[in-house]
């Protein structure tokens, strides 16, 4: 069972209604994985060299044959992702050329694309300073305050992004703590407030 | 038996079924982050109050998808997208309630007929099974590995390398059987390897919500409810169409079985075989009961159809089962053929909590049904908010490590750019699950038989599970050249 919301594996109906997909346009996103294939593969390959093994069999391919190989296949993977996304490029500008009018997008259009990545990337801003001040500030604060930062960022009004942050955190730390005796980050002895 | 019906399993069982209904319903959140939110709570229950929410969980989220897909034609989970079509139809004409009674019905059914069929076919191949040795496991890894991609619809090559990427990653850590430390750069936290459920928070729940933010521009939005149906008035026109849930159910438990297909390719499988042995085939699209009742029998049975190749074989068939076999490892439970030898008690268990799980999705189903509006009246972003803040205490609640923490933030990253580049997530996942299953038999197997890879070619299942990679990764393109030199003469 596929299960992700992935549109590249979920097979869209005749007719979907959710929006187009936010990510790259295909060319930009098969360049893209291209790169992060040849990258990550070739770092496989260079850091595989420092493995220290004991060598317990002669037949035994040792600790590097599976990530070498996995490294030289995402090479060879990210090589053909570039041939397949120029091929799509070449495609796209044949099609370009036999369609009447080129599909721009909009003023309204590019803002809220933009205002929909500043928002994705300031989650994920705010998302790491949760994960980094958690072990300082504990689960409490930490999550009071993300959770007010974020709401606010989703667009919520302040009495929203209050009464929402008490109640989620409320029910974290009751099903975690008392319900199944898990221990939550605690705040540094100088910021013991709770 | 009587172990499932004390207070201490129903309770949690029920309580994580309401919660599949909860997250199965909301839109962009799949059966698969259900199922990884449940897993560090279940770590810290018995093995059977685990393994019942776990089940629980994967079968009422895959049905509550269809909630919204009814009613606001935009599915909970990919599984539910058939549903946009004849249930939102229904829906338009004031029977959304009709076509959501009939789904949930036939969604206990279906899965009824998936329990029953592994239940028949399990222990028999488990059988077959036991003739595996490391060979042979070694080419299943591999054709699980390469199914996942398969069916990743046209995007082949981006899930082969998807797939190549979670083996990689399952490399991480201290090696067994040289000792030798992989990509851990001197951190002791990394020793132990990548846990894969911060792997599947990030890639699943964080990801996710980064798309929804970056895409969603009503985040403040909340929807409605429509009519009252009466669930008997819909048992007869289920009845009219029993071959139909019959003939649905057990094409997708066959297609769950298969690795890395699943309950949204059984959906529109069954969808399609409906609509063409239909003899109104015309009214489908158009709100036809056939249309609602045909995917939902398929889906629901094709999760049970997933634990199939994982039961058997250790070789999950998609997601959540890869993320269940790590949950039935961490309570002592080994899945493989002596699983079904030695382990007979476990397995009666397992096949219990099933069908118990069929039954009691009526009851959660319909106060999901019901509880829909009321659910549906939180703010989008609100939801996004606890699901950031419940997936990092969840990730870090399994070891009570940061590292954790840390891992799925990445993860969440990488699974953000991996869908930005509309590449399949899932056979990640199942490269990280299996890639250990192939190193190790091949490792193993080449020990054996002193560095000759020659039994890895010769041996009778090697050799057709050989043909059969051949087979689905050739076999289309020659078709079609068959076809095209055909058409030319």
């Amino acid at each position: 069972m596929t299960e992700t919301n992935t549109p590249a594996h979920s097979p869209p109906p005749p007719d979907d209604p959710t929006p187009e997909s936010v990510g790259f346009s295909e060319f930009t996103g098969t360049l893209s994985y291209g790169v992060f294939l040849c990258i990550l593969g070739a770092s496989a390959i260079y850091f595989a060299k420092d493995f220290r093994a004991i060598a317990l069999s002669q037949s035994d391919p040792g600790p590097r044959a599976i990530p070498v190989a996995c490294g030289v296949i995402m090479i060879i993977g990210g090589l053909w992702q570039f041939a397949v996304a120029w091929r799509k490029r070449q495609q796209s500008q044949t099609d370009r050329d036999q369609l009447p009018v080129p599909s721009e997008l909009s003023v309204d259009e590019t803002k809220q694309r933009r205002r929909g990545n500043l928002r994705a990337l300031v989650t994920l801003g705010l998302l790491i300073g949760y994960v980094i001040l958690l072990p300082t500030f504990g689960f409490i604060v930490a999550t009071i305050v993300f959770g007010i930062l974020v709401l606010k960022n989703f667009g919520s009004p302040w009495s929203e992004a209050v009464i929402a942050t008490a109640s989620i955190s409320a029910v974290v730390y009751v099903l975690f703590v008392n319900l199944f005796q898990v221990m939550l980050p605690q705040a540094i002895q100088q910021l013991q407030f709770f | 038996m009587s172990e499932l019906l004390q207070l201490s399993v129903l309770l949690p069982w029920i309580l994580a079924m309401l919660l599949g209904i909860f997250v199965g319903a909301t839109p962009g959140l799949t059966a698969t982050m259900a199922v990884a939110l449940i897993v560090p709570i279940s770590y810290h229950m018995s093995a059977t109050a685990g393994l019942a929410m776990i089940i629980g969980v994967s079968f009422t989220a895959i049905f509550a998808g269809d909630i919204p897909a009814t009613w606001l034609r935009i599915p909970g989970t990919p599984a539910s997208a058939a549903a946009t079509l004849d249930g939102f139809q229904l829906a338009r004409k004031r029977r959304g309630n009709f076509a959501l009674m009939i789904d949930l019905l036939c969604s206990s059914i279906g899965g009824i007929i998936g329990v029953a069929t592994l239940i028949v076919i399990a222990p028999q191949l488990a059988k077959f099974a036991l003739k595996f040795g490391d060979y042979e496991y070694f080419w299943l890894g591999v054709f699980g590995l390469s199914m996942s991609a398969m069916v990743t619809m046209g995007q082949t090559s981006k899930g082969l390398m998807a797939a190549v990427i979670g083996v990689l990653i399952s490399t991480v850590g201290q090696d067994v059987v040289s000792n030798a430390h992989r990509y851990t750069f001197d951190n002791i936290d990394a020793l132990a390897g990548l846990h894969f459920i911060p792997v599947m928070i990030g890639l699943f729940g964080v990801a996710e919500v980064l798309r929804n933010v970056q895409g969603e521009q009503t985040l403040g939005s909340s929807s409605g409810t429509g009519e009252r149906t009466s669930f008997l008035s819909t048992i007869p026109e289920i009845w009219k169409r029993k071959w139909l849930v019959v003939k649905s159910a057990l094409l997708g438990t066959i297609i769950g079985a298969l690795p890395g297909a699943g309950a949204d390719v059984a959906a529109w499988g069954a969808y399609g075989l409906a609509k063409t042995t239909s003899k109104d085939s015309e009214k489908f699209g158009t709100g036809a009961v056939d249309g609602v009742v045909a995917p939902t029998s398929a889906n629901n049975a094709a999760v049970a159809g997933a634990w199939i190749p994982a039961l058997v074989f250790g070789v999950p068939g998609d997601a959540v089962t890869a993320i269940v076999l790590g949950v039935l490892m961490v309570h002592g439970i080994r899945p493989g053929p002596m699983l079904f030898e030695e382990g007979g008690a476990q397995i009666q268990s397992i096949f219990s909590v099933a069908l118990i799980t069929q039954v009691l999705l009526i009851p959660c189903g319909w106060l999901g049904i019901r509880a829909f509006g009321l659910i549906q009246m939180l703010p989008r972003r609100v939801v996004l908010a606890a699901v950031l803040v419940f997936s990092t205490v969840g990730a870090y609640a399994i070891n009570n490590s940061m590292f954790d923490v840390g891992v799925m933030v990445a993860f969440g990253i990488v699974g953000f750019f991996l869908e930005a580049c509309l590449v399949p997530v899932v056979p990640l996942i199942l490269g990280l699950i299996l890639g250990p299953l192939v190193e190790e038999k091949l490792r193993a197997g080449l020990i054996a038989s002193s560095g000759d890879f020659t039994p890895f070619l010769t041996r009778p299942i090697c050799v057709c599970l050989i043909a059969l990679l051949v087979l689905a990764f050739a076999g289309k393109p020659a078709l079609r050249l068959l076809q095209r030199r055909k058409s030319e003469s």
